[in-house]
């Protein structure tokens, strides 16, 4: 028990060490803060993390309306016509590893690249669908990306932030009040709001910026995996 | 009960992989070497690309009858219906197949210079390649069920009830030999499995052919990003923050960013243009008019697309351009004929799958790239030796393979089955003839393991099913 105290011990000076140089932790000088304590049945010790997993696909068939305010990835029907569920088994949904409880019993839940691709494919037609809808839609209550800013901001920075912190904790659950974890998707935004040149009737500058705000927040890895 | 105090220092532990953990303490070598130590994939062989083998899986689904391919009888020989083994070849609607039988004595083919006996349903790829084919005979698939003997076959061990265990053959391979291609492991409407190995080298699994169109370009190329966005998007995904460094614990977040570049070219559109079959014939590319000419596929003919021929065109495609290092496909199709529709449709099916793979075999040796091939035909099982009550086969346990290519001695055959019941016999694995006492009874395990031992690559993933080296396959 004693040489695994010290190796933890260790390890907890490594961790530390290795969180504060990557800017994600506390100081290595600060005292450890007490949270009191919890009951544990025979577990020698608390496991070293929880195991993270990437989205089934019904998962992400439920989880991406929720942030998109009840849009849907649809693509062509591959038999009729019109745009239907791509989840559906006949259209991506068997080709994503979806079982149909008859030849395929297990979902496989690795990452692998086909997954990769149809999820930048789907962030694209989403994304699509929710700034068109935004574009229309008058009252920023039941706007999606742009519910802290009007349609064609681009000026005022403090909205701005505050618009990119609700949306970091639609999209992906994560709490933030610090600029900091702000300025790599601000960076999307002002990049996208300065080069862009031409636009699709209806949108502005400000929603080809928010536009791609959406993309990389649906295509980012913390979206799929939890 | 114990109780344990809970800081902000445990809690940050909790966030943390083995790798890590390690790499936080300077450990990040040790790590790697810790890492490789515990995988399956120790004493990876160092494989070029340009030469690395590449392994082509031909599964006949539904379970084929191998008195029409693999392991015949003599139709004059075991004319009487009611004894043990009956071939009644006679009975079949498959005009290639009766032609066989007037062209050849008893229906066994065996061309001058083969020193294997074929059915029937393999009259061309015998009369093709019958020197570089390696027949296995009286494998015990240890299982009438369809799910648990297509699993067995593709992992090379017995399912647990009805999963599969392990990882699938291609998918072993593939983790051995490395991840050069694309889409290292192509695989056409079957399953595949992958436990334990790297996440590359799972199977990209497609249900139909014109699934390619939708894997391998973008969807809604109307909403295509510039090259500006795409510049701005890549940079806040790949850039992990705090959230996603604590995501990334066990090396999953990693992972999905080290799967995009792959998915890039997924999505570019660069390999679909091998792929593109569904064009009208006037738009078809000079390079895939000349494929599906020489795979006898009619372009726009749906029936066509859907057929062996195909399949085997993908493969030959998939091998060639160096867009995959394993392709599994399906050469067949709903033959699982317990009724008379047995005697309309199993020897075409099974004939025109044989068919397509001597093709196959054919196009692969044209294009140069044969020697770098191993090619395995199978079944989850075989068919009964004697015709049931509704003029069907229904399914047993003695199945055959064939394999072929790489490191396999050819004009060979392997195992023999009951002359009497077409049960199982034990082989002598130095020299493959069936014995009567002290033989060993070929198992799939055994076909894996001697196959990858053919092409260089180590099989101890299935060390604990105890696989015998087939020495009489190996070239």
């Amino acid at each position: 028990m004693k040489k695994l105290t010290t190796t933890m011990t260790l390890a907890a000076l490594g961790i530390v060490a290795h969180l504060f140089a990557s800017g994600c932790g506390t100081s290595p000088d600060a005292d450890p803060v007490d949270l009191g304590s919890v009951d544990t049945l025979d577990a020698e010790e608390p496991p070293a993390h929880s195991s993270t997993r990437r989205m089934t696909i019904d998962q992400l068939q439920g989880s991406v309306p929720v942030v998109s305010g009840g849009l849907d990835w649809k693509t062509q029907a591959k038999k009729g016509s019109g745009m239907v569920n791509s989840y559906e088994p006949e259209q991506l949904g068997a080709t994503l590893g979806r079982p149909d409880y008859v030849m395929v019993l297990n979902e496989p839940a690795e990452v692998n690249s086909l997954y990769v691709k149809f999820a930048d494919d789907m962030a694209r037609y989403v994304c699509d669908a929710i700034v068109e809808r935004d574009a229309t839609t008058s009252s920023a209550d039941t706007r999606v990306m742009t519910r802290f800013v009007d349609n064609d901001e681009t000026e005022d920075s403090a909205k701005i932030n505050e618009n990119l912190r609700y949306l970091l904790l639609r999209f992906l659950g994560q709490y933030t009040t610090s600029e900091e974890e702000t300025a790599n998707l601000k960076a999307v935004f002002d990049g996208t709001v300065a080069s862009t040149t031409e636009l699709p009737p209806g949108s502005t500058r400000a929603l080809e910026g928010w536009r791609n705000v959406c993309v990389a927040l649906y295509k980012t890895p913390a979206f799929h995996v939890y | 009960m114990k109780k344990h105090h809970i800081t902000k220092l445990s809690r940050a532990i909790s966030t943390l992989s083995r790798r890590r953990m390690l790499a936080a303490l300077g450990l990040g070598t040790g790590a790697a070497m810790f890492g490789q130590a515990l995988s399956p994939s120790l004493a990876r062989a160092d494989f070029d690309p340009d030469t690395a083998p590449i392994l082509i899986s031909c599964y006949f689904n539904g379970g084929y009858d191998q008195l029409l391919a693999f392991d015949p009888r003599n139709n004059d020989n075991y004319a009487d219906e009611n004894s043990g083994i009956y071939p009644g070849y006679q009975l079949h609607a498959d005009s290639d197949v009766l032609q066989t039988l007037g062209d050849y004595s008893g229906g066994i083919v065996r061309p001058s210079g083969c020193q294997v006996d074929f059915g029937p349903a393999a009259r061309k790829l015998a009369e093709t390649h019958y020197d570089k084919l390696c027949v296995l005979r009286g494998m015990d698939m240890g299982t009438l069920t369809h799910e648990v003997g297509m699993r067995y076959f593709l992992t090379g061990k017995f399912p647990r009830g009805l999963s599969a265990s392990g990882s699938a053959l291609p998918t072993v391979m593939v983790d051995q030999v490395g991840t050069h291609a694309p889409i290292p492991n192509l695989v056409m409407g079957m399953e595949s499995y992958n436990e334990g190995l790297a996440p590359a080298a799972s199977g990209l699994r497609l249900n139909e052919l014109d699934d390619l169109a939708s894997v391998l370009q973008a969807l809604e190329p109307e909403l295509a990003l510039d090259d500006n966005a795409r510049g701005l998007i890549d940079g806040y995904v790949a850039g992990l923050d705090c959230h996603g460094q604590r995501l990334d614990a066990d090396g999953r977040v990693s992972d999905y960013l080290a799967n995009r570049s792959k998915a890039e070219v997924l999505a570019s559109g660069e390999l679909f243009q091998y792929f593109d079959f569904f064009k009208p014939a006037n738009q078809l590319s000079t390079d895939v008019k000349a494929l599906l000419d020489y795979f006898g596929v009619q372009p726009g003919n749906q029936r066509d697309l859907q057929s062996a021929k195909a399949q085997a065109a993908l493969a030959a495609q998939a091998a060639v351009k160096g867009v995959s290092q394993a392709i599994s496909i399906q050469l067949a199709t709903g033959i699982d004929h317990h009724d008379d529709t047995y005697q309309d449709d199993h020897a075409a099916a099974v004939r025109e799958g044989l068919d397509s793979m001597s093709l196959l075999i054919s196009y692969l040796e044209e294009a140069g790239v044969w020697d770098r091939c191993i090619l395995v035909a199978w079944s989850e099982f075989a068919r009964t030796p004697r015709i049931n009550g509704r003029g069907g086969r229904d399914h047993h346990l003695a199945s055959s393979c064939l394999v072929a290519g790489k490191g396999i001695a050819g004009n060979r055959v392997i195992g023999a089955t009951e002359d009497a019941t077409f049960g199982t016999r034990g082989v002598d694995l130095d020299t493959g003839e069936a014995v009567s006492e002290g033989g060993v009874v070929l198992r799939p395990p055994d076909v894996h393991a001697t196959m990858l031992k053919a092409i260089g690559v180590n099989y101890e993933h299935l060390s604990n099913n105890d696989p015998q080296i087939i020495d009489a396959m190996l070239a």
